[in-house]
């Protein structure tokens, strides 16, 4: 079996180790047997896409975002046919408030998005910034998720959320919820990176892609996760002592 | 006595007291005298700016340690009378403690600072020159974003500051257009030959095109241009050619002139940083000879690259912070042909950054085949994160020892029969240096 993932503008979608997401599927593949094949997607070298298993959207600085945005706008539609076809999405941070409809800004202006989900972000005031613990509905093994947030923006939506926030913000920091799941999209907050301490979700990622590319029900064979499972209980043990998050200063 | 000499000399009488009673505790007093001497006068910094003569400053993400270091040095072997924040305590508390702790009348004064907060140093002690070394992502969840962080240092610049900068960061190149009196210096050649694999493009800072490189150095350190014309300022003082023999040995340019310079330390990075130190001692208009001299002779201290000898081999302490500098340190160790044992040390403090996503960024992929390292051993509040990023880049797990507790962990990598590399962030840094003090007295 194989797999192709797309690395969206890693040299301008590149903040916070979120490569590191990339790295964990990869091998993770890989260990088992699987083929991956990494494609960067950049400005300098357009790719079809039409062939992704998975796409990955990171997150970059706002004048990053700025320089890639009217690239990217090209392939919205594409993007959006994608989606619903059932192509993995794993966005994150940035990556996440792009695939919405608009961002609106610390000054108040309106910064369109990909629109390819129904929902929007909008600055307020304060960062929200810590170690987070999310508990997930989605069926797999650990139920809990953690990872770190970093974001100035808030965003409100009414799909189902990645899961439910046990400490830390989340999406906005007030309803609870952390992530966006629409079919076999999934936007969150979370680095860390998001995989390297949650090998259960990006199993679920390899799997949900496979199963689409191959049109065939898998069960990947099992990785040893001591390493990942350790790092994830030893934060997790440190998210719960820290107490509640307080609101960072706004830039 | 008015009102604020009373406040000022409350403060420092104050801050005094506190570094006494902490000294005498053993307690690491490099920051909360001069907190509290701030906390009594919030001016404190504006003031003792009156009692020096000529103030420089020094930021950036890398190597203000070291430059700051360098030129203190210098200026302190010319005879004058110096002051500085000599260890790295580089926000607003740090400057204050180096002033508690030694009070007076001064010829110079030669202050690090931290690149989040210079605007608010700046301010206080208007200082005559101000150098920068480069800007690389650094604990970001305390700024944002690079971007934000290099125009609130250009924004707050006043026209009457001599500016000293490295013309081979584009980012720092941006200061060009300012209109203040500026000195570039830079190394108008590749150094280290081989691959380097740079993650991230470079876009110019002023059109927004990919910047086109002729050559790297170190991380976006190198030889740029863009077709709108930007490019690496015309050097005031440059290197174009090195080498690494026990020592750099190389020669500095400027005006036409050349002066051969020796410098201890490894590592391309501190080849920028014995440039930038040089040339804000020329620009001060020190001789060129004796700056050179000086230089050649200096030993650093402070876990920057700090050597111990322990049971006859050398135990050596670095400083890592961000992925640049891992980087550079992890080719460091790879040119040294001798067997060796690794400890990572990885906290996640506030000043370490809480979030230690960034080692996804640094390219362990490098030491996979381990080559003469024997053993990885890793540790701090964040080790189990150093171990799934060394597994993910596959080094053999076989050799990777987790150890918690920070002193079992030094404990535990100088029991080989091998030199010890060690490589703390920030907060493990002063105890690691500690740890290792007390067990080099002891010899056992």
């Amino acid at each position: 079996m194989e797999l192709k993932i797309y690395h969206m503008y890693p040299d301008l979608l590149n903040l916070y180790g979120d490569r590191g997401n990339i790295i964990v599927l990869e091998r993770r593949s890989r260990w088992r047997g699987i083929r991956v094949e990494v494609v960067n997607f950049t400005r300098e070298e357009e790719r079809s896409l039409e062939d992704a298993d998975i796409i990955f959207l990171g997150g970059g600085s706002d004048r990053e975002q700025e320089l890639l945005y009217s690239h990217l706008s090209k392939f919205k539609n594409l993007l959006k046919e994608l989606v619903e076809a059932g192509v993995f999405v794993l966005a994150v941070c940035g990556g996440y408030q792009l695939l919405g409809k608009y961002y609106i800004d610390a000054y108040g202006n309106k910064i369109e998005g990909l629109s390819i989900l129904d929902f929007y972000t909008k600055a307020e005031k304060g960062r929200l910034i810590g170690n987070i613990l999310v508990e997930t509905n989605l069926p797999i093994g650990l139920k809990t998720i953690v990872g770190f947030e970093n974001h100035g923006g808030r965003t409100y939506h009414d799909y189902t959320p990645l899961g439910k926030v046990i400490r830390g913000f989340g999406n906005n920091g007030k309803d609870n919820k952390e992530g966006l799941i629409y079919k076999n999209v999934i936007g969150t907050y979370l680095h860390g990176p998001l995989l390297s301490k949650n090998p259960h979700l990006a199993d679920y990622i390899i799997n949900k892609a496979l199963e689409r590319k191959y049109k065939k029900e898998i069960s990947l064979a099992p990785l040893k996760d001591y390493e990942e499972i350790l790092a994830h209980e030893r934060v997790k043990d440190k998210i719960l002592k820290e107490g509640k998050p307080k609101i960072g200063l706004s830039l | 006595m008015n009102l604020r000499r009373f406040r000022f000399y409350t403060a420092l009488y104050a801050g005094k007291l506190v570094y006494y009673l902490m000294k005498i505790l053993n307690l690491d007093a490099t920051t909360f005298p001069g907190k509290v001497a701030l906390n009594i006068y919030p001016d404190f910094l504006k003031e003792i700016s009156s009692k020096i003569k000529t103030r420089i400053l020094v930021t950036g993400t890398n190597g203000k340690t070291t430059t700051n270091n360098l030129i203190n040095y210098v200026i302190k072997r010319k005879g004058y009378r110096v002051i500085g924040n000599l260890e790295g305590a580089n926000l607003k508390s740090g400057i204050a403690t180096s002033y508690v702790k030694n009070s007076g009348i001064f010829d110079f004064a030669t202050f690090e600072v931290d690149e989040g907060i210079f605007p608010y140093v700046y301010e206080d002690l208007s200082p005559h020159y101000v150098v920068i070394t480069n800007f690389f992502r650094d604990q970001l969840d305390r700024y944002g974003e690079i971007d934000i962080t290099v125009n609130k240092i250009l924004n707050c610049l006043k026209e009457n500051t001599i500016l000293v900068l490295n013309a081979d960061d584009p980012f720092v190149a941006r200061f060009s257009k300012l209109p203040n009196k500026k000195f570039f210096f830079g190394i108008g050649t590749k150094i280290r030959e081989g691959v380097e694999e740079i993650k991230e493009s470079i876009y110019c800072p002023i059109c927004g095109r990919k910047l086109n490189y002729d050559f790297f150095n170190y991380s976006q350190l190198g030889k740029y241009s863009c077709k709108c014309g930007f490019k690496n300022p015309d050097y005031d003082f440059y290197i174009s050619s090195a080498i690494f023999n026990k020592e750099w040995n190389t020669e500095i340019f400027e005006k036409g002139e050349k002066y051969n310079l020796t410098f201890k330390y490894p590592g391309v990075y501190n080849l920028y940083n014995v440039l930038s130190a040089y040339s804000l001692l020329r620009v001060l208009n020190f001789d060129p000879l004796e700056i050179s001299k000086f230089i050649s002779e200096f030993e650093f201290r402070l876990g920057r690259l700090e050597k111990f000898i322990y049971k006859g081999f050398e135990r050596i302490l670095v400083l890592v912070k961000n992925p640049a500098g891992y980087n550079q340190v992890l080719d460091t160790i790879k040119d040294d042909k001798e067997n060796k044992v690794l400890l990572l040390i990885l906290n996640d403090n506030i000043a370490d950054g809480r979030d230690v996503s960034w080692i996804w960024d640094v390219d362990f992929e490098k030491i996979k085949d381990l080559g003469e390292i024997q053993k990885i051993v890793v540790s701090g509040t964040r080790g189990e994160d150093l171990l799934v990023r060394l597994k993910y880049a596959e080094v053999p797990l076989e050799k990777v020892h987790l150890e918690r507790d920070l002193k079992k962990a030094i404990d535990y990598s100088i029991s080989f029969p091998y030199k010890t590399y060690i490589l703390p962030t920030y907060t493990a840094l002063f105890r690691s240096r500690k740890i290792l003090m007390r067990k080099v007295k002891n010899g056992a």
